[in-house]
């Protein structure tokens, strides 16, 4: 006896992410015809969290995070992706039919895009994890109004921790930013000019109080210093689910960035990368490029992939 | 400080709320003594009542120790309990802006359909609370992760009488946010005794809830 079987996945392509690159990726992809399910995460993209953006073209005056992330994820509705709450809990890529497990629902297709964005990093300081909470955050937006009058420091690299830092600054009472890289002559000029202190080359080493945050202990070229404060808001980041990632087969760097090529293709054939998670520019505008790319990209692989194959069973 | 809602934003929740399929009451509480924030909660609410004919608002200008508002266990002021299909207890304590204004649309929406949006078994979970269980969430309007759980805690209120949900806004309650070390949110307290910190799993709000019951 011989017995055919049909090949089909539930879709074409899965996009894990609903942020500038996932939701971008989402309508090409569907507007490129193909059967598009987009598996939004319960963590908000980062650009949720944007005040204002100055620098996504065609808004000349800025435009708030949220409502450009609305925008996208509409476009992406009109064009036919579908959208769906659930975390990926598991995957598995092996071409051609790869499979995301979700709390709910098992979801298969041809071709898969990861834009699973960056999140905060612990600093891993002794006295972080104990203190979360209780004066540790890795929030400002949302528990910065919780510091209003009160001392605050921020420790961080990159534009988020700087914007942070300038948001803080209008809420407690003193600001210390401790940059872990370098800063740029704008972002020290921005800094300055709310009037936070910056600690350049000082090293976090330690969070102390008792039931709630009393101060932040730092190594400077002088020795170490003591800093009486309330809150120790931490900004750095890294791609979410790496360990998720690698046990998958996805190659990342040692930053936990996924490596993809100029197509956005990762090591996987059919597998594709956008965004933050890339460690591209970090920048809407960029995130977007990916997530075009990688969308064109994947439309291609689903059409040489979804030629009907066969499998033969039995005698 | 005036309430504006811009036309996009009026021609949405008029969308959403044209879903009503019964009406809902929203009991507001407020206070002419010492209340910040009082007349911007009363504006958010007649605004948004004006968008459905299935929502009535009831205003109490009542203290603390009022008849009225003991009846609806309301102890600080600005104060919106939501009763739809049944006399929920859903209560939203503070100014609902921010995030936290479309919290209390989904909430209004689930009270009026009698339906809560949770997956089959953690309506299961939150079905099996047979005592009583307070719930406080604490929020901030500009935090994106407290409505998952100001949001969870409501829909257990809808599938459980026993349950009682509160969600609080912290910087207008900062003697609360004291008691309770609330230094960063989301933070839920459930019976006074089970904190958790930041948003979790629905699955796992359900558990905490379901042990604080036994």
């Amino acid at each position: 006896m011989s017995l055919s079987l049909l090949l089909k996945p539930s879709c074409d392509v899965v996009v894990v992410g609903a942020g500038p690159a996932g939701l971008t990726a989402g309508m090409y992809a569907a507007s490129l015809g193909l059967k598009t399910l987009i598996l939004e995460g319960s963590t908000p993209p980062r650009l949720a969290l944007a005040k204002e953006i100055r620098n996504y073209p065609g808004f000349p005056d800025g435009v708030e995070g949220r409502e450009l992330l609305s925008r996208f994820r509409e476009h992406a509705l009109k064009a036919g992706a579908t959208i769906k709450e659930g975390e990926v809990l598991a995957l598995s890529l092996t071409p051609p039919i790869k499979s995301l497990t979700t709390r709910t629902e098992t979801h298969t297709s041809y071709a898969v895009i990861l834009a699973v964005g960056v999140r905060r990093r612990r600093l891993r300081i002794e006295g972080e994890e104990k203190l979360l909470g209780l004066g540790v955050s890795y929030c400002a937006v949302c528990d910065g109004p919780l510091y209003r009058g009160r001392r605050v420091a921020v420790i961080g690299d990159g534009e988020d921790a700087v914007k942070d830092a300038v948001l803080l600054s209008g809420l407690a009472s003193a600001t210390t930013f401790i940059p872990l890289k370098g800063l740029t002559p704008t972002q020290r000029e921005e800094l300055a000019r709310h009037g936070v202190s910056i600690m350049e080359g000082a090293r976090p080493r330690k969070v102390e109080g008792e039931g709630r945050v009393e101060r932040l202990i730092v190594e400077t070229g002088e020795g170490v210093k003591e800093l009486g404060v309330e809150g120790v808001f931490i900004v750095t980041e890294e791609v979410p689910t790496v360990a998720l990632l690698r046990r998958a087969g996805v190659e990342v760097d040692e930053r936990g960035c996924i490596k993809v090529g100029r197509d956005q293709g990762t090591n996987i054939e059919g597998v594709y990368a956008a965004g933050d998670c890339t460690c591209g520019g970090m920048q809407v505008a960029t995130a977007v490029g990916e997530g075009a790319r990688a969308a064109i990209s994947a439309s291609m692989y689903v059409r040489r992939a979804a030629k009907p194959s066969s499998i033969k069973l039995g005698r | 400080m005036v309430v504006e809602i811009d036309e996009e934003t009026v021609k949405q929740l008029r969308a959403i709320l044209s879903s009503l399929s019964k009406p809902v009451t929203l009991h507001l509480f407020t206070t002419e003594a010492h209340c910040l924030y009082c007349n911007e909660a009363a504006e958010i609410i007649e605004k948004l009542a004006s968008l459905s004919s299935l929502i009535r608002v009831v205003k109490c200008s009542c203290d603390v120790d009022s008849e009225e508002a003991k009846r609806f266990g309301v102890d600080k002021h600005p104060a919106i309990v939501i009763h739809g299909e049944r006399p929920y207890n859903i209560r939203y304590f503070g100014v609902p802006s921010g995030y936290e204004f479309g919290v209390l649309v989904e909430a209004i929406v689930a009270a009026s359909r009698g339906e809560a949006s949770l997956p089959p078994h953690v309506v299961d979970v939150v079905r099996g609370v047979k005592g009583r269980v307070h719930v406080q969430v604490f929020v901030t309007p500009t935090c994106p992760y407290c409505p998952s759980m100001a949001l969870a805690a409501y829909m257990f209120a809808v599938v459980n009488e026993n349950v009682v949900a509160d969600v609080v806004e912290a910087m207008e309650f900062p003697d609360l946010a004291y008691k309770y070390k609330v230094l960063s949110v989301p933070k839920t307290i459930i019976n006074e005794g089970v904190e958790i910190e930041g948003a979790v799993p629905v699955e796992l709000f359900a558990e905490k809830v379901a042990e604080a019951s036994r």
